[in-house]
């Protein structure tokens, strides 16, 4: 999802390219959505497609935005009842990955 | 406020740090990997592993290839580990392509590259063949370095 009107830099449209090129490897469709709010987006994407399953990483999210307006994570829950969600963590993140 | 940030979650990735891509087929032999990696931490650089796909003759260009993707997958999740363990930002990719030269083209004509680091060929093993990498390093778009695996 992207802003309405917001221009990538030269690192995202590289990483937006680089995530493009997997979608066709997997056999996967690749949606660029705009809009202003991540869990409005993907609520409305989800049921313009019937989608039932949804894979989300893991939100880099500030204490102060989760204070403030919720975190990522159960909005999505309280916005898409009847819809799995699966968050995926960071492999990186993992005890063995050390640092 | 800065107390109520989470750390990040990944290294982070200094803006116009340098990429080197270390381009391979099945497996990334360790001394290469190594090679790759020191490399990489001494430039400040991005680590950019990426796994070549064929795309048999006999297949559409654009077919999914959820079966080599399989296989893919834990190699650059290996790849990642290995790195992170030494600070090492690391940006994974999957290119395919008719040929592996075909593959690499598609990748550095899509992105900017600042270095190559590729394995020299295992006889018997997949990868690279000498004339490949003879064609890698008079087309190459950045400083080439072959390296030759642990005997």
């Amino acid at each position: 999802m992207r802003k309405p009107g917001q221009e990538l830099t030269d690192e995202q449209q590289v990483a937006l390219g680089a995530l493009r090129r997997l979608a066709v490897v997997l056999g996967a469709h690749f949606l660029e959505e705009e809009g202003n709010d991540l869990v409005a987006t993907v609520r409305r994407v989800v049921y313009e497609r019937g989608t039932t399953y949804v894979f989300v990483g893991t939100p880099d999210e500030s204490r102060r935005r989760e204070i403030l307006r919720g975190s990522l994570l159960s909005r999505l829950v309280r916005e898409l009842p009847g819809v799995d969600i699966r968050v995926v963590a960071n492999r990186a993140d993992r005890p063995e990955a050390g640092s | 406020m800065s107390r109520l940030r989470r750390p990040p979650r990944r290294l982070p990735i200094e803006r116009d740090a340098r990429r080197i891509l270390v381009p391979f087929e099945g497996r990334l032999d360790p001394t290469v990997l190594d090679a790759a990696i020191r490399m990489a931490r001494a430039e400040h650089a991005v680590l950019v592993p990426a796994y070549l796909l064929i795309v048999p003759l006999s297949y559409a260009e654009d077919s999914p290839l959820k079966d080599q993707v399989e296989v893919a997958m834990p190699l650059l999740e290996a790849v990642e580990h290995a790195a992170l363990r030494e600070g090492v930002p690391v940006d994974a990719r999957i290119e395919k392509g008719r040929t592996l030269t075909h593959a690499l083209k598609r990748l550095w004509e899509a992105e900017p590259f600042d270095r190559i680091v590729a394995p020299a060929p295992i006889p018997g093993a997949p990868g690279f063949s000498e004339k490949q990498l003879a064609w890698l390093l008079t087309h190459a778009p950045a400083e080439t370095v072959v390296l030759k695996p642990a005997a």
